[in-house]
C-alpha cells in the first residue's frame, strides 16, 4: 500500500515536472539601452521659500541628465500634482506617462541648537513595481546643511538617487580643480580654481601673479598638488583648502612636475628633471623622504597609482615615443603581458603617442591622451595593455581625469587651432561629451574623491 | 404612336424615380458596410533575432499574430487602483533616517572653509518625525505596523513582489477557471500543453511574440561590472488579456539587499516585464502562455 502510494506520488511529481519544463521559456541576451525615465517634480517647501525647493529640485533633475542615463520626465506630462513625502503616490498616474521612477521631495528650515539649517529629504518609488526603493538601504535620505550651501544637499539627493537606479556610486556631491585661464594667449593669466562638479560655486585659490598648472586632489579633497612657477623654476606646491595655504613641497634643486597624489594621500608621486632627464620620485608628506622610482635615460614623466597602491602607471618615451608602461611600487621586477621580466612593462603598441595616464579608482583601466596622425584622443585601455578604445578626438583632447566613482572622465579640449580651452566630461561609453561651464577659458581640471 | 409615346415616358419616369428612390441605400449600404467592418490591425515589430526556429508547422496563420483587439480590458485593470492604499503598510516604517554626521558647530567651522563641512541629521530629528506621525494624510488608520527595523529590513526585499500580489487580490478576479485548471486536473491538461520544451511551430511564435515585446523595455546590464554574472529568471503568470497576475523571481531568489550588480539587474528585469504589460498574444492559446519563464541576461542566448 505504502509502496503504491510512493510510486503514484513520484509519478504524479514526474508529471508536473514534466509538465513546468514545458512551460513557455522566454531568453533574452541583451537589452535595449535607452536612458531611464524619471520623474522629478519640484520639492514641496515647508517653512521656506518655494524657490529655494525649485532650485534644489532643479539641480536634481539637471545632475541625473546630465549622466545621459536618465531622461526626465516634464512636469508639464504629470497628472498627479499633491505629492507628499509621507503618501504613497497614485501609480497610475505616473504609469500612464511611462517613467519608471518617481523621486518626491521635501524642503524645510529647521533649527537646531540655535543655528538654523536647511534640511532636503527625498523618497524614490519604484513605478511599476509599486513599491518603495530603498536609498542606501534607507526607505529614504534626508540631507541638513547651513542655508547658503543648499546645493549640497541637491547634489547628494542626485548621489542617492543615481547610487540606487545604477549600483554606482555617485559622483554630484564633488569638486573639480582646474587651471583658469585669461587674458590673451601670448599673455596668459593662470589661476587655480575650483568649482562644484556642475560647475558651480566657482572659486579662485590663486591670484594668477604666477603660472599654474596640473592640479590634482588628494584623496581626502583637503589638499591640492600643482606645479607653480612661482620661484625661479618650476617647482611642486601643495595647497591646503582648509586653511587657504599653500607650501613648496620637497627640497628639489631641480624642476619638479606632474605630480599626483598617491591612493592612501600619504604620498606624492611627481617627476624631477635632472641635466635634463626626468624620473619618477615618490615623496612621503610625512618624513619628506623622497624615493626614486625609475632610472632610465629617457624621460619618464606622468606617474599615476593604481587603487591598491601596488603598481603604477606612467610615460615613457625609451622605447623611441612617449608610450605607456606600468612598473611596480616597490620596484621590483615584474612580469610583463609579452612574457618577459622586467622593472617596467610597456601597456601600449597602438600607432601614435601615449600620455598622461590616469589610472581608474574602479582599477580595471587606464585613461590616456593619444595623439595620432594630427588629432588627439582620449582614450581606455585595460591595466594589461588589452582593450583600448577611443573616447574622443579633437584638435587637442587632453588631461583625463576619472570621476571618483571611475565611469566619466573629465578633460580641455581645443576644437582648432587657437580655439579657447573648455573642459569637457565624457562618459565611459563615449556617447555622452558634454561641455563643463566655467566662467572662464579652462584646462587640467581634475576630479575631487566625493565629499564627506 | 399616341399611345406608345404616353407609355414610353411613364416607362421612363418610373425607371427615374425607381432609381432616385433606390440609389441612395445602395450607397449608403455600401457605406455602412465598410463601416462596420473593423480589421483589426497590429503593427508588430520584428526584432532582428526572432526565436522561431527550423520547426515548422504549415498552419498557414501569420493572421493569428493578431489578438483580439482589447483596449477596454487594459484600462480598467490599471484605473481602480489611484489611491494609495496599496503601500500604507510601508508608511509607518519610512522614516528617513538622518545621514552623515560630521556636524561640525558654526563655531568650530573655519570662516575660511573653502570646502565647509555637509551634515545631516544626528538622532534629534528623529523622535521629532515620530511625533508628528500620526499621518493625517493617510486615508486609513490602516494595520499600523511597530517600527522594527530590522523586520522592515527584511520585509523590504520581500516587498517588491508585495505589489504584484496585491493587485492581483484586488483584481476583479475574472474567472475561478484558472484556479480549476491548477486544482482538478494536475498532471492532464498540463501534459498536453505544447510548450516551449517542446519547440513546436507555435510555441516558438509565441516566444518571437514575448521575445519582441519584452526585450525593448529591458535597458541590459552591460553597463554593470561583470556583466555575464547578471542572469535572471523569473516567473510570470497572465490573464487572459496579458496582463500580470504574478511576477516571480526564480533565480536568484530574491533581489540581494544593499547596492549590489545583482541588485540592478534584479530590478531591472522586473521592471522591464511590469512595464511592457499587457501583453498581446494569441486568446485562444492561453493555455500555452498562461505561465511564462522569462529569462534575462547575457547567459540566456537564442536556442
Amino acid at each position: 500500500m505504502m509502496k503504491r502510494l510512493l510510486a503514484a506520488l513520484t509519478l504524479g511529481l514526474a508529471s508536473f515536472a514534466g509538465a513546468a519544463s514545458a512551460q513557455l521559456e522566454v531568453n533574452i541576451q541583451d537589452g535595449v539601452f535607452q536612458p531611464t525615465p524619471i520623474a522629478i517634480p519640484d520639492f514641496t517647501a515647508d517653512g521656506v521659500e518655494p524657490e529655494i525647493a525649485r532650485q534644489i529640485s532643479d539641480v536634481v533633475r539637471a545632475d541625473l541628465e546630465s549622466t545621459g542615463l536618465f531622461t526626465i520626465t516634464p512636469q508639464s506630462a504629470h497628472i498627479q500634482t499633491d505629492l507628499d513625502i509621507e503618501v504613497a503616490p497614485r501609480f497610475a498616474d505616473w504609469k500612464i506617462i511611462k517613467t519608471d521612477a518617481l523621486a518626491v521631495g521635501s524642503v524645510e528650515r529647521i533649527t537646531v541648537d540655535g543655528v538654523e539649517f536647511l534640511r532636503g529629504s527625498v523618497r524614490l518609488w519604484d513605478v511599476y513595481g509599486e513599491d518603495l526603493m530603498r536609498l542606501d538601504g534607507q526607505p529614504g535620505r534626508r540631507f541638513r546643511t547651513q542655508p547658503e550651501d543648499w546645493r549640497r544637499i541637491a547634489h547628494k539627493i542626485s548621489d542617492a538617487i543615481y547610487t540606487r537606479l545604477t549600483g554606482e556610486t555617485g559622483y554630484f556631491d564633488t569638486r573639480i580643480v582646474y587651471i583658469a585661464e585669461t587674458g590673451p594667449k601670448d599673455r596668459r593669466v593662470k589661476r587655480l580654481a575650483i568649482m562644484d562638479s556642475d560647475g558651480a560655486n566657482v572659486q579662485y585659490l590663486t591670484s594668477g601673479t604666477f603660472t599654474v598648472l596640473t592640479p590634482r586632489f588628494s584623496p581626502e579633497a583637503q589638499q591640492i598638488t600643482y606645479m607653480s612657477y612661482e620661484s625661479t623654476q618650476p617647482r611642486v606646491y601643495l595647497y591646503d583648502l582648509k586653511r587657504g595655504r599653500q607650501e613648496v613641497l620637497g627640497n628639489f634643486r631641480n624642476m619638479t612636475f606632474a605630480p599626483r597624489f598617491s591612493r592612501d594621500g600619504k604620498s606624492v608621486l611627481l617627476t624631477q628633471a635632472i641635466n635634463g632627464n626626468s624620473d619618477i620620485y615618490i615623496m612621503d608628506l610625512v618624513t619628506r623622504r623622497t624615493r626614486r622610482l625609475t632610472d632610465d635615460p629617457a624621460i619618464d614623466t606622468s606617474p599615476s597609482m593604481s587603487p591598491d597602491g601596488r603598481e603604477i602607471v606612467f610615460t615613457s618615451d625609451r622605447g623611441g615615443s612617449p608610450q605607456l608602461y606600468v612598473m611596480n611600487t616597490n620596484g621590483t621586477r615584474r612580469t610583463c603581458p609579452s612574457g618577459g621580466q622586467d622593472l617596467a612593462c610597456r601597456i601600449t603598441f597602438g600607432s601614435g603617442r601615449y600620455s598622461t595616464p590616469v589610472w581608474s579608482p574602479r582599477g580595471d583601466l587606464i585613461a590616456f591622451t593619444k595623439q595620432s596622425r594630427g588629432r588627439f584622443h582620449i582614450g581606455v585601455i585595460g591595466t594589461d595593455g588589452t582593450g583600448e578604445r577611443l573616447l574622443s578626438e579633437s584638435y587637442l583632447d587632453e588631461g583625463p581625469d576619472w570621476s571618483p566613482n571611475g565611469r566619466v572622465i573629465t578633460f580641455f579640449r581645443e576644437p582648432f587651432p587657437g580655439a579657447s580651452p573648455k573642459l569637457y566630461s565624457v562618459d565611459l561609453t563615449g556617447r555622452n561629451l558634454r561641455l563643463m561651464k566655467t566662467p572662464t577659458d579652462a584646462s587640467d581640471p581634475a576630479w575631487s574623491p566625493l565629499l564627506q | 404612336m399616341l399611345r406608345g409615346l404616353p407609355a414610353s415616358l411613364v416607362f421612363h419616369a418610373a425607371i427615374v424615380s425607381a432609381g432616385y428612390v433606390a440609389w441612395p441605400f445602395v450607397a449608403s449600404e455600401r457605406y455602412a458596410e465598410t463601416e462596420l467592418v473593423i480589421v483589426p490591425v497590429d503593427l508588430i515589430e520584428l526584432g532582428e533575432v526572432t526565436n522561431i526556429s527550423a520547426v515548422r508547422t504549415p498552419d498557414p496563420e501569420p493572421e493569428v499574430l493578431e489578438p483580439e483587439p482589447e483596449p477596454e480590458e487594459t484600462p480598467p485593470e490599471e484605473e481602480p487602483e489611484p489611491e494609495p492604499d496599496p503601500v500604507d503598510e510601508l508608511l509607518p516604517e519610512d522614516e528617513i533616517e538622518t545621514a552623515r554626521d560630521a556636524a561640525p558647530p558654526p563655531e568650530e567651522t573655519d570662516p575660511e572653509d573653502v570646502l565647509p563641512d555637509f551634515d545631516a541629521e544626528p538622532e534629534e530629528p528623529a523622535p521629532k518625525e515620530e511625533e508628528p506621525e500620526p499621518e493625517p494624510k493617510q486615508p486609513a488608520p490602516a494595520v499600523k505596523k511597530p517600527v522594527d527595523p530590522l523586520a522592515d529590513f527584511l520585509n523590504s526585499a520581500d516587498s517588491t513582489f508585495q505589489s504584484e500580489r496585491e493587485t492581483r487580490k484586488k483584481q476583479p478576479e475574472p474567472k475561478p477557471e484558472p484556479k480549476r485548471l491548477l486544482e482538478d486536473t494536475p498532471p492532464k491538461p498540463q501534459a498536453e500543453r505544447r510548450g516551449a520544451g517542446e519547440r513546436s511551430g507555435n510555441t516558438a511564435r509565441l516566444e518571437a511574440l514575448m521575445y519582441n515585446a519584452v526585450r525593448p523595455c529591458w535597458t541590459g546590464v552591460d553597463d554593470q561590472p561583470d556583466p555575464e554574472k547578471l542572469n535572471v529568471r523569473m516567473s510570470a503568470e497572465l490573464d487572459k488579456a496579458g496582463n500580470l497576475i504574478d511576477l516571480r523571481l526564480v533565480e536568484p531568489g530574491r533581489r540581494p539587499l544593499g547596492r549590489s550588480p545583482m541588485g540592478v539587474a534584479v530590478d531591472r528585469a522586473l521592471r522591464a516585464v511590469r512595464k511592457c504589460a499587457p501583453y498581446r498574444l494569441p486568446e485562444d492559446e492561453y493555455d500555452e502562455w498562461k505561465y511564462i519563464n522569462i529569462n534575462l541576461g547575457p547567459a540566456f542566448g537564442p536556442k
